[in-house]
């Protein structure tokens, strides 16, 4: 259908706008409109009978044609601008369109003419935050200490800073090796030199980035190679001591971090600490994920200091060495705590000690809500423990106590428990061995209490209305 | 030696022939024994050297072997050394080897674990992202449809309360409609009524004008009527009179005779329940009565039962008595002959010992039962075998005979006496030929005659072999007898044999 400019009646069809309720009929059937039947409907959406173009849309043309060199778009009218957006290239430099641009068509179309499907949800619904945030971090995951001229950051940083909010950052390339430096290799394998003149820095050095992002909230980071594929090595998965010392500069210097995770980069104690005492005096700090790493029981004991010097909401140390200890730090830390609402210590080894630990803990806690203890070595003891946790405690709602070895008589604690308890929500009991009754009152308990959550919600509901 | 020979012969000049003989055989056998003492203690002290020689050198020996073991035991022990020092440095060797062996496993283990824990991150991290899109992805579907819930929820509503609505206008409109209706038959149940309550008062009044008129009425008929009862009833009271005094005549004759009546009646029943009592006594009577005769009957019955059976008992006592009594006498009689024909055989027992009593001998008469001639072992198995009990019909048969075991000796000893005398005649009969032949022939060869001198002469031996013409000997001679042994063909016995 030809696209008359000069009907704005007709309702003008804008990738970027939401149709109208008569523009898809019109445009799937064109001969449904009576007064256009039997008229030239032609493919392109740009074609007119006119065969000279009006001089808006030569200006209009000329303008896409150069944003580059004379980036006019705000002076425009609302409907030039918009066409103007439709046309514009998506390979135009960012130092021209950061700041510039910010419809979200634009970026959309920049989104999915470089990486294809997108999820815009998990990036809050922004295509510039989307291609932003994934631009910075293919810049750093290629970043190869030593080689690449960390100019090639400096530069983005001032277009992007406003826009970033989170960093995923899913791989961390170490330097390279030069290879005639290694001809007098003696025969172990674990090559753990790094260069034997020594690199500058071990990975890329975010000391200098991350005071830059002043928006940046969340910070997800990995000391390792992704899709290494043949050539493996052990040395492209070291977190040196450089590096921690490094980064816990650099996250200092980021006063507006809320998130941040280190995962699958072998952090053990020492570094752990290092991190820790640089995160201690953070202001806004409440989520930290220190998941698939190699913390032993001093870091668990960091842990459960910082649990109690900052106010965080969730710790998760997924997979890590923690022992029962560390668990015992961490329940001691919980004893005084409140503000703490999410504790995940999943696949590690506390044991029946420190399961009992954290359970006495819990006892004077009231604040945290979900807790997942799942595949720690834990056994009836523990559970026996849980159960007064169960009777007394009025806030946990999510409990996770998956693989580990409860037994029957472990289950018939917590199925006592729990008949006095109205509050837990969800209670997994998966290869706990607890036996099929004690699983089946606990699921009709927590039906009961998941009906009065949801009844208690429906009056407030009721009630805000 | 010689000296001696000197001596020797210096004393023999000096003895005679004898005497030197003499000395001489006691020389030799002086020299002999000297010798023969010289030998011996030559052979003893020869001896007694072996055994010493033989001694020292078996002490020899074993010091040689000692010798010779110390040395062997000491280049042994040389060797013995260096095998160990060789051993040892290969089992340093071999020790070495293991150890490294062992410690690049254990490197490799470690770097295994290292790997798995590397993978099991990355494959862990994997799924809690897979986890989440899950999540969400639930999330999604479960906030669509808890969407569509309240969505449906809200339509459900609206709907709801039109309904609700219509409903109230309708009922509101079925109040009025009713309302109005009960007006209108309120009214109509007025007018109805009165109408009724009219017509009704019209009825009542009517009827009760009639009930008026009908009661007069009635009255004067009524009236009528009692007049003409009485007058009956004074009519009929008059009839009757004179029947009602008859009548209480007649009642009081049936009361006295009624009286009477009943004590006849007790009378007769007093009387036959006393014929009744008789009846019974007299039949039970009859009853015991048959029943003693019926047990009269059986127990002569069965008196004479009894005595049939034991007069055929005794019958046939007396005839078993009697067959009894005719075998005892003829047993008797073949006893009796039995015993006389044993003292008959006893008689001639007797009187063939007289006879053979003539024929004994005077040791027979002296000594009739001789020693036995047995040896000691062969009378213990004579002894073991007469004890023995007898298997054959014939040695049972034989047992009754055993004291005749005595006369058995005798009458053997006569036959092999008999015997041994029949053998020596022919023995001395034989003798007696030969002798005669023997006579014959020197007769012969003394005698000359014709037929002798044609013949060779008897008496000329040659190679200790005699010419005679021995005369051929009788055939029946017992020497010369061949036994003759009579071939009978089998053929023929076995016909008679059983």
């Amino acid at each position: 259908m030809p696209n008359v400019i000069g009907n704005p009646d007709k309702g003008v069809f804008t990738p970027g706008r939401l149709p109208q309720i008569s523009e898809p009929v019109m445009r799937l059937n064109p001969a449904s409109d009576p007064r256009k039947m039997r008229r030239i409907i032609a493919e392109d959406p740009e074609w007119s009978l006119a065969i000279i173009p009006l001089l808006r849309d030569l200006c209009l043309q000329h303008i896409v044609k150069n944003f580059e060199n004379n980036p006019i778009l705000n002076e425009l009218l609302p409907s030039h601008k918009a066409k103007v957006l439709e046309k514009l290239s998506t390979k135009l430099p960012l130092k021209v369109t950061a700041n510039l641009i910010s419809h979200e068509g634009y970026w959309n179309r920049c989104c999915t003419e470089r990486w294809g499907v997108c999820d815009v949800a998990c990036y809050g619904n922004s295509w510039k935050r989307m291609f932003f945030e994934r631009h910075l971090e293919k810049i750093i995951e290629l970043f190869i200490p030593d080689v690449t001229d960390i100019k090639t950051v400096l530069d983005v940083v001032p277009l992007c800073k406003n826009y970033v909010k989170k960093l995923n950052i899913s791989q961390l390339l170490p330097p390279v090796k030069e290879p005639q430096m290694n001809e007098d290799d003696n025969a172990s394998d674990t090559a753990s030199d790094l260069g034997h003149e020594g690199p500058s820095i071990d990975h890329f050095d975010f000391w200098t980035l991350l005071d830059k992002l002043t928006h940046l909230e969340e910070l997800h980071l990995v000391y390792g190679v992704s899709g290494c594929g043949m050539n493996f090595e052990w040395n492209l998965f070291e977190f040196t001591y450089r590096d921690c010392q490094s980064l816990a500069k650099a996250l200092k210097s980021c006063k507006t971090l809320k998130v941040f995770r280190i995962h699958q980069s072998k952090v053990d104690d020492e570094k752990v600490r290092l991190l820790i005492n640089s995160l201690l005096d953070h202001p806004f700090l409440t989520v930290l994920d220190l998941s698939h790493n190699l913390i032993g029981d001093r870091g668990a004991r960091a842990i459960g200091k910082l649990i109690n010097e900052r106010k965080m909401k969730s710790i998760t140390v997924y997979d890590n060495k923690i022992r029962a200890h560390g668990a015992q730090a961490i329940a001691y830390a919980l004893t005084k705590n409140t503000t703490l609402t999410s504790l995940n210590l999943r696949l590690n080894q506390i044991g029946d000690e420190g399961g009992q630990a954290i359970a006495h803990a819990l006892l004077k806690n009231a604040t945290l809500t979900n807790i997942h203890m799942g595949s720690n070595e834990l056994t009836e003891p523990t559970a026996t423990v849980l159960s007064q946790v169960l009777v007394q405690n009025k806030t946990l709602r999510n409990i996770n106590l998956s693989c580990n070895r409860l037994g029957l008589d472990g289950g018939k604690q917590i199925q006592e428990g729990m008949s006095y308890n109205t509050t837990v929500v969800e209670f997994d009991v998966r290869l706990t061995e607890i036996g099929q009754e004690s699983e089946y009152s606990i699921s009709q308990i927590l039906q009961n209490n998941q009906e009065k959550a949801r009844k208690k919600l429906i009056t407030e509901s009721g009630v805000k209305k | 030696m010689p000296k001696k020979g000197g001596k020797k012969s210096a004393k023999l000049s000096n003895m005679t022939e004898e005497e030197r003989l003499l000395f001489m055989q006691q020389k030799a056998l002086a020299e002999e024994e000297l010798s023969k003492k010289k030998e011996d203690i030559l052979t003893q002290f020869l001896k007694d050297k072996l055994a010493k020689e033989e001694k020292s050198s078996v002490l020899n020996l074993n010091k040689i072997n000692q010798q010779w073991r110390v040395l062997m035991r000491e280049t042994k022990g040389r060797e013995l050394k260096k095998d160990i020092e060789v051993l040892s440095q290969t089992f340093e060797r071999v020790v070495d080897r293991k150890d490294s062996v062992i410690k690049s496993l254990a490197w490799d283990l470690e770097e295994a674990e290292a790997q798995y824990s590397q993978a099991l991150r990355a494959h862990l991290h994997n799924l809690d992202v897979l986890l989440q899109l899950q999540r969400g992805r639930l999330e999604s579907l479960e906030q669509n449809y808890q969407a569509e819930l309240e969505a449906l929820r809200g339509e459900f509503h609206t709907e709801r309360e039109l309904i609700l609505s219509q409903h109230q206008q309708e009922c509101t409109h079925l109040e009025d409609v009713s309302f109005a209706m009960e007006q209108n038959y309120s009214e109509q149940e007025n007018d109805v009524k009165q109408d009724f309550h009219s017509v009704r008062d019209e009825i009542r009044n009517k009827n009760i004008e009639e009930k008026h008129a009908l009661r007069i009425q009635l009255e004067g008929t009524v009236e009528e009527l009692w007049r003409h009862f009485q007058q009956a009833l004074r009519s009929y009271n008059e009839a009757t009179e004179e029947r009602k005094s008859a009548f209480e005549a007649l009642r009081g004759r049936d009361e006295k005779s009624a009286k009477e009546i009943e004590m006849q009646m007790k009378k007769i029943q007093k009387l036959q329940d006393s014929i009744t009592l008789v009846r019974s006594r007299l039949a039970s009577n009859a009853r015991e009565s048959e029943k003693q005769n019926r047990r009269l009957q059986e127990e002569k019955e069965a008196i004479q039962g009894h005595f049939h059976t034991i007069k055929t008992q005794m019958n046939r006592a007396r005839a078993c008595e009697r067959g009894q009594l005719a075998k005892l006498t003829l047993h008797s009689n073949a006893a009796i002959k039995k015993l006389q024909q044993l003292i008959e055989k006893g008689d001639y027992v007797l009187r063939l010992t007289e006879m053979c009593r003539k024929l004994e001998t005077e040791e027979e008469k002296v000594l009739p039962f001789y020693s036995s001639s047995l040896s000691a072992e062969e009378q213990s198995q004579e002894q073991a075998a007469a004890m023995e009990p007898p298997t054959e019909q014939l040695a049972q048969a034989m047992q009754d005979y055993t004291a005749l075991e005595r006369f058995w000796q005798r009458y053997n000893k006569a036959l092999l006496e008999q015997l041994a005398l029949e053998r020596e005649k022919a023995v001395l009969a034989q003798e007696n030929a030969q002798l005669r032949q023997l006579l014959k022939q020197y007769l012969d060869g003394i005698s000359v005659s014709d037929d002798t001198l044609g013949q060779l002469n008897p008496l000329f031996i040659v190679n200790q072999r005699t010419n005679a013409r021995l005369p051929a000997v009788p055939l029946s001679e017992g020497r010369v007898a061949r036994h003759a042994h009579t071939v009978i063909e089998a053929a023929h016995i076995v016909q008679h044999t059983i």
